[in-house]
């Protein structure tokens, strides 16, 4: 589904918009001293949210036509457009195709759900090697290297050094 | 004072304190490195070891491992976007941006050269407002630290590239954010839907590296190539660019060493305030306030200096009054307990030395630490330049660990990814996530202050008390400014021009 970046922009804003109807809900039931500042708060900002969303959709700009909620459909590349990058003329680029929004995200979301489950320095293993091997491109034996002296560095750092226990895992406390 | 001076120094030239200093100073660095585990975790584990020791030794070794990390702080900021404990924020804004333009190492050289001078800076002040400094700290009330918070707010607007009703509802839902747990006054239960996890509300930490580092590698994942899109590092900007580039802007330098020294002394402001109140101040007074939020020096001296000051200015009411300033404060209190001193009128009297033994330190600690941030910084900005797809699981395995050693809670890396999602997709929306940081570090303490003052003074309090009132019109007066300015700068023909077109 393709949609203008007017209506990406008007989606983002009533996921806002729900959140802070739902935020103003909730100071209701708290008591007066409890709800006045949160209350003031996300009036103040559901006030803002709608100036700027009825500000937006009456502005005579046209809307490009770009692939809907991007960020989870789409690959990619906008995000590099607001980085100031010097002249091209005398770059050494070093660039590497980029992957998709999702898939970030999604990347973000699978480490977290391994720490969860297998505990941190298992899943870093496992993640660091994975993400190398497949993503990267990076031979077998390095990729396990690497993930080799990240498992070791993690250990020497904060088990050693600062002697904080890492969690194990969900999947280990089952097994207990 | 003088006399007192010279033996705080001499105290420091023994082997032991010679020793534990530099032992502080290395521990710091390396735990520096980790996001999340700031000098206060330095400070604390270090705590064990001062025990039966002379009291200068064990200062020089506190302060000394506190002091160091505060640079290093500002590596991971300025090089990764990772910020390596709370207070550091404000140094992500421009030297994340400044790294992308491929002047790493400059940045480094201006956050290292700030950080030593406004220690400088602000000690000079500390040792010159020792003698008043009950009559100053008296003064001073959670009404005054109430418009100060507000202060720090003010700082959203210079986030509001683009639109500044964007810019707010970010700061809006920053603040809200902060409201999730317990409320301060009645200690109701808010926005916690029953889950024990959220009554103690949103780490700060966990939240900032979800917002600054995660995001920032989804955003490098979706970018690929590496965090600088040209090799230019070696050979457009140096080190040393940085460090002239802080000599001339004395200005800002000054300003913001003693605002750190100011927010420094104030119970519960806390450096992280400090940090966002003097960027916020800088880009109020600036010549190029467009540039703020791009790579602009004056963006990075000035959080650089004012956490330098701060740990001049922490000191104030540790040591006056015994209340600690902040978090490193009140580890540094528990020393004071630990080794039998007692903190108030008469160690400002009586125990000067070791006052000045702490100044010494924390002057001497900078000096080692900025001389050695100075010729390792082009190494450490050879790291930007590691191909992202390399780069992004190991700084993600370092910031999931440091989330979790925080409280050691398993939900607090599940909170950080999500964040991690939440700040990509506000800054693909235009949506400033430094302005909902700001408003997540300010929530409590504008809520706490605003309560108490209140119940203090009534509802107009900020009229009946004169310090809150002046220093209410100066914070209208610093919002005002850029926009007076700007108005100031477009000439009549261009008024003109732009009416016709």
């Amino acid at each position: 589904m393709n949609l203008s970046s007017k209506a990406q922009d008007n989606l983002v804003g009533g996921c806002i918009l729900s959140v802070l109807m739902m935020v103003i809900g909730l100071s209701l039931t708290y008591g007066p001293r409890a709800r006045l500042v949160p209350l003031t708060v996300s009036v103040l900002t559901l006030t803002a949210l709608l100036v700027e969303m009825f500000l937006r959709n009456t502005r005579s700009k046209n809307s490009r036509g770009v692939e809907g909620i991007d960020f989870l459909t789409k690959r990619g590349e906008e995000i590099a457009s607001e980085i100031p990058v010097g002249e091209p003329d005398d770059a050494v680029v070093i660039d590497e195709p980029g992957g998709s929004a999702r898939g970030g995200i999604g990347l973000v979301a699978l480490f977290a759900a391994l720490i969860y489950l297998f505990g941190i320095l298992p899943a870093t293993f496992s993640y660091v090697t994975g993400y190398l091997f497949f993503i990267s491109k990076v031979g077998l034996v390095k990729a396990l290297a690497y993930a080799g002296a990240t498992w070791v560095t993690l250990y020497l750092l904060f088990i050693v050094l600062l002697g904080v226990p890492l969690y194990y895992g969900y999947v280990f406390l089952l097994m207990q | 004072m003088l006399e007192a001076a010279v033996d705080g120094l001499l105290a420091l030239f023994t082997p032991e304190s010679i020793l534990f200093m530099l032992l502080g100073i290395a521990f710091g660095i390396l735990i520096g490195f980790l996001p999340g585990v700031g000098g206060i975790v330095a400070m604390a584990l270090l705590l064990p070891f001062i025990f039966g020791r002379e009291p200068a030794a064990a200062m020089a070794l506190l302060l000394g491992a506190h002091v160091a990390t505060i640079y290093n702080d500002a590596i991971t900021g300025i090089l990764f976007n990772v910020p390596g404990a709370a207070k550091g924020i404000a140094l992500c804004f421009d030297g994340y941006p400044m790294t992308q333009r491929g002047e790493g190492a400059r940045a480094l050289g201006i956050a290292a050269t700030s950080s030593l001078l406004g220690g400088i800076v602000g000690v000079i002040f500390l040792i010159a407002v020792l003698p008043i400094v009950r009559a100053i700290m008296l003064a001073l009330g959670p009404p005054e630290y109430f418009v100060m918070g507000l202060w720090g707010l003010s700082v959203i607007a210079v986030f509001a590239e683009g639109s500044v009703l964007k810019g707010l509802v970010s700061g809006g839902l920053g603040l809200l954010l902060a409201f999730v747990g317990q409320d301060p006054v009645t200690a109701t239960a808010r926005f916690t839907f029953g889950r024990l996890y959220l009554f103690d509300g949103i780490d700060f930490a966990v939240a900032a590296i979800g917002l600054f580092a995660i995001s920032q590698m989804i955003s490098l994942y979706t970018q690929g190539g590496s965090i600088v899109k040209r090799n230019v590092v070696f050979h457009e900007s140096s080190v040393w660019d940085g460090v002239r580039d802080v000599l001339r802007h004395p200005r800002v330098l000054t300003q913001s060493s003693l605002l750190g020294l100011f927010i420094g002394a104030l119970p519960g402001i806390g450096a992280t305030v400090g940090g966002i109140a003097a960027y916020g101040q800088a880009a109020q007074t600036s010549k190029h306030p467009e540039e703020f939020g791009k790579g602009s020096v004056e963006g990075i001296i000035a959080p650089s200096a004012t956490l330098g000051a701060n740990e001049g200015g922490g000191l104030l009411p540790t040591l006056g009054f015994g209340i600690p300033g902040g978090e490193s404060s009140a580890i540094l209190l528990s020393a004071f307990i630990v080794l039998g001193i007692a903190p108030g009128q008469q160690m400002l009297t009586e125990g000067l030395a070791l006052v000045f033994s702490m100044i010494w330190v924390i002057v001497i600690a900078n000096i080692i630490t900025t001389t050695a941030g100075l010729f390792t910084a082009p190494y450490f900005a050879r790291l930007t330049t590691v191909p992202g797809n390399r780069l992004i699981p190991l700084v993600m395995a370092v910031c999931f660990a440091g989330v979790y050693a925080i409280n050691r809670r398993i939900e607090d890396v599940i909170v950080c990814a999500l964040f991690g999602a939440i700040g990509y997709g506000l800054k693909k929306y235009g949506y400033s996530v430094a302005a909902l940081a700001i408003g997540l570090v300010l929530g409590p303490v504008l809520e706490r202050y605003l309560h108490i003052s209140v119940t203090l003074h009534g509802n107009l309090f900020w009229l009946t008390r004169p310090v809150a009132l002046i220093l209410l019109l100066f914070v209208i007066a610093t919002v005002a400014w850029p926009f007076l300015r700007r108005s100031e700068r477009v000439s009549p023909p261009e008024e003109r021009e732009r009416v016709d077109a």
